[in-house]
C-alpha cells in the first residue's frame, strides 16, 4: 500500500481475511499467525494490527449508538416540518402535495418584495445529486423560458444548503381537468375546448423542443374562471437527471417518471420520447374525458404486462366503453347506474353518448392512440385542427383513408 | 386494496426478480416516503413511550407496500435491502437538519457512549458523521458497509441481513466486527 490514496482492492481483501482469521485465533497463537500472514509485507502487518487494536476496544461501539442515538432520532422525527422554514428565497406556508420525487410545499416570498404565493417542490433528499448539479441547472433555465397562459411557469429553483434541490413554480388552485369537467356536468362539446386549449399549451411547449413526458388529469388543472394551466411541463425530464447516471442506457427508461395508465408504448418499453409520447397521453387523457373510462386497465402494474398490453391490445373505440362498468366506478350500483352517471355528469344519456362518440370522436381519439409514434397524429396541433374540424361539422381527417 | 406506491412497489419487486437492475434508484424514495410518513404518523399520534424501533417500522412497511402473493423470491430481500437504505437516508437528513437548527450549539451529542464505555472520551459524535465514514469504509469494504447499512440503520437481524446480501451469517458476523473496528479507529482516532 502506498502510503498516499486509498489501498487497493486486492490489498483491503486480504486484510480482511488476516484480520477475520486472526480474530478466531487464540491470542497465544495470533502472533505466529500475523508472523506467517503477513510475511515480507510491513504495510499489511501494520493495517491488521491496528484494525485490531481498534477492534479490542470496539466492542459495543456500534451497538451503543444503534440503542442511543436512532430511537431518539426516531422519536425526534414528528416533530419536525418545514412549515416556517426558509428554502432559497422562500418561506413555507404549508404542505401542499407529496409524491414520488418528493414534497410540494405553498410557498411565499420570504423577503417580502413583492406578494407571490409559489408552489416549490422540494426533491427528497439523500439522493447524492452533486454530479448532476450543473445538468439540472441548465435545463431549469430552458424550462424558465416557457411562457404560455396556459403553461404553470416555472420561476426559480436552486439547491438548499444540504444539498437537495429545489424548484419553484407558480401555484395554481384549480381542479384537475375530468374532475373540473363532472363537477359542472360539462357536455362534449365544453369538454373538448378546454382539451383544444391544454392541446394549445402542449403544443407552444413542444415548438420550444420541451416534451411533458407525463400528462394526465392531474397535471392539466382548471382553474376557478376556467382557464387550463398545464403543471410540471419538463419537470419529470428534469428530476430523472439525479437519480439515474447519465452515461447508462437506462437515462432514458421512463419508467420511474409516468402513470401507468396515460404512458406511451415507447416510453413503458424504454424507447425514446418524443413529441409523439405527449400526443399519445394527450389521447389518454380525452378517452376518459369523453367516454368516463381509462383506455386500459392494468391488474398487476408490472412493467411486463404494461408493456404487453399497450403492444398487443389496442384500446377499444371508446364508444364501445358506454356501457362498460369498471372499479373506477363503483360497480356496486350495478351497469346500468355507473353508465347512466357517467352520461348525466356529460349532460346527456347513456344512447346519445354512445351515439355521439361514435364514429369521428372513436377515429379522433384512436388516431392519438396508435401504438407506432409515426402513426399518430403528427403533433398537437393536428390534434387541435382535427377537433376543430369535428366542432365546425367539416370531416375528420382521421377517419380520411382509415379501415375503420 | 392496495395503495399507488404499494402497487409501484410491488412491480418493482417483481420486475427485479427478472433482473432489471434500475429498481433500486425507483425503489429508495418509495420506501423513504413510506417510512418518513410512518415514522412521523405514529409518534405524533401518540406521545407514549412506545416508539417503534427501526426494525418494527421497516416490517411495517414491508405489510403496506409489499403484495407478498405477488413478490416471492429475491423481491423480498431487495425490499429489505433498499429500507435499510431509506432509513438511514431518513435519519441522516433528520440529523443534518438538527445539526443546521442548533448550528453554534454543537451537534447531537453521544453522551450515552461515555456512560457506557467509562473509558473512552473524545469529540461528540453525530449520525452525519458516521454517514459519510461509512460512505468511506465502502470505497474500501463495500460488502462491510452494506453489513452496517442493514444491521445499524435498517435493525435487521444477523440472518435477514445475510440473506438480503446473499452471503452466510458467519460473514456478516465477520464483517460487522471489521466495519466496526475500522469505523472506530476513523471516528475515535484510535491508532
Amino acid at each position: 500500500m502506498g502510503t498516499h490514496g486509498r489501498p487497493s482492492r486486492d490489498f483491503a481483501q486480504r486484510v480482511a481475511e488476516i484480520f477475520t482469521t486472526a480474530g478466531e485465533c487464540v491470542p497465544v497463537e495470533r502472533a505466529t499467525f500475523l508472523e506467517h500472514a503477513c510475511e515480507g509485507d510491513p504495510a499489511l502487518r501494520a493495517e491488521v494490527e491496528s484494525l485490531l487494536k481498534a477492534h479490542e476496544q470496539s466492542h459495543g461501539f456500534l451497538e451503543a449508538i444503534q440503542s442511543s442515538v436512532v430511537p431518539r432520532a426516531l422519536a425526534e422525527l414528528p416533530d419536525e416540518s418545514e412549515t416556517g422554514c426558509t428554502i432559497g428565497a422562500y418561506r413555507v406556508v404549508r404542505e401542499i402535495g407529496r409524491g414520488g420525487m418528493g414534497v410540494v410545499y405553498l410557498a411565499e416570498r420570504a423577503d417580502g418584495q413583492f406578494e407571490q404565493r409559489v408552489a416549490l417542490k422540494l426533491v427528497r433528499g439523500g439522493l447524492h445529486f452533486g454530479p448532476y448539479l450543473h445538468r439540472f441547472l441548465r435545463e431549469r433555465r430552458i424550462l424558465a423560458r416557457l411562457q404560455h397562459p396556459g403553461i404553470a411557469g416555472l420561476l426559480d429553483g436552486g439547491v438548499t444548503q444540504d444539498g437537495r434541490p429545489f424548484l419553484v413554480m407558480e401555484y395554481v388552485e384549480g381542479a384537475p381537468l375530468t374532475s373540473h369537467c363532472d363537477r359542472n356536468a360539462l357536455g362534449i362539446e365544453a369538454r373538448l375546448r378546454l382539451f383544444a386549449d391544454a392541446c394549445a399549451a402542449v403544443q407552444y411547449a413542444h415548438r420550444h423542443l420541451v416534451v411533458h413526458r407525463d400528462l394526465k388529469p392531474a397535471n392539466i388543472l382548471v382553474t376557478a374562471d376556467g382557464r387550463v394551466k398545464l403543471l410540471d411541463f419538463g419537470i419529470a425530464r428534469l428530476l430523472e437527471q439525479d437519480l439515474t447516471d447519465v452515461a447508462s442506457t437506462t437515462s432514458e427508461f421512463g419508467f420511474r417518471v409516468m402513470t401507468p395508465e396515460y404512458a406511451a408504448p415507447e416510453q413503458v418499453s424504454g424507447d425514446t420520447i418524443t413529441t409523439a409520447t405527449d400526443v399519445y397521453a394527450l389521447g389518454a387523457v380525452l378517452y376518459e374525458l369523453l367516454s368516463g373510462h381509462r383506455p386500459h386497465r392494468f391488474a398487476r402494474r408490472t412493467v411486463e404486462e404494461i408493456a404487453c398490453i399497450l403492444r398487443f391490445e389496442p384500446p377499444r373505440r371508446p364508444s364501445a366503453r358506454v356501457d362498460d362498468v369498471d372499479e373506477d366506478h363503483g360497480g356496486e350500483h350495478g351497469a346500468g347506474s355507473a353508465a347512466e352517471r357517467i352520461a348525466m355528469v356529460r349532460a346527456t344519456t347513456t344512447d346519445h353518448l354512445r351515439r355521439r362518440l361514435r364514429g369521428d370522436l372513436d377515429a379522433i381519439i384512436l388516431t392519438a392512440l396508435r401504438t407506432e409514434p409515426e402513426r399518430r397524429y403528427a403533433s398537437a396541433q393536428a390534434l387541435i385542427d382535427d377537433i376543430a374540424r369535428y366542432l365546425s361539422g367539416l370531416p375528420v381527417s382521421a377517419r380520411k383513408g382509415s379501415d375503420q | 386494496m392496495l395503495t399507488e406506491p404499494a402497487h409501484e412497489v410491488t412491480a418493482l419487486l417483481v420486475s427485479a426478480e427478472s433482473g432489471a437492475d434500475v429498481v433500486w434508484d425507483r425503489l429508495v424514495p418509495l420506501v423513504y416516503d413510506e417510512l418518513h410518513v410512518l415514522a412521523r404518523a405514529q409518534l405524533a399520534d401518540e406521545h407514549s413511550a412506545n416508539t417503534l424501533t427501526t426494525t418494527e417500522l421497516v416490517h411495517e412497511a414491508y405489510l403496506r407496500l409489499v403484495d407478498s402473493s405477488q413478490v416471492v423470491g429475491n423481491g423480498r430481500q431487495y425490499f429489505f435491502g433498499a429500507a435499510a437504505r431509506a432509513m438511514r437516508q431518513i435519519l441522516v437528513d433528520h440529523a443534518r437538519r438538527r445539526g443546521r437548527q442548533k448550528r453554534g450549539g454543537g451537534t447531537i451529542a453521544l453522551t450515552t457512549l461515555d456512560e457506557i464505555h467509562g473509558s473512552m472520551t473524545g469529540p461528540e459524535l453525530d449520525l452525519v458523521e458516521l454517514d459519510l465514514v461509512l460512505t468511506r469504509l465502502a470505497a474500501t469494504y463495500p460488502r462491510a458497509a452494506r453489513v452496517v447499512e442493514c444491521r445499524f440503520f435498517g435493525g435487521l437481524s444477523t440472518e435477514q441481513t445475510a440473506e438480503v446480501l446473499g452471503i452466510c451469517a458467519r460473514t456478516v458476523k465477520a464483517d460487522w466486527a471489521l466495519a466496526r473496528a475500522w469505523l472506530f479507529r476513523e471516528l475515535r482516532g484510535g491508532r
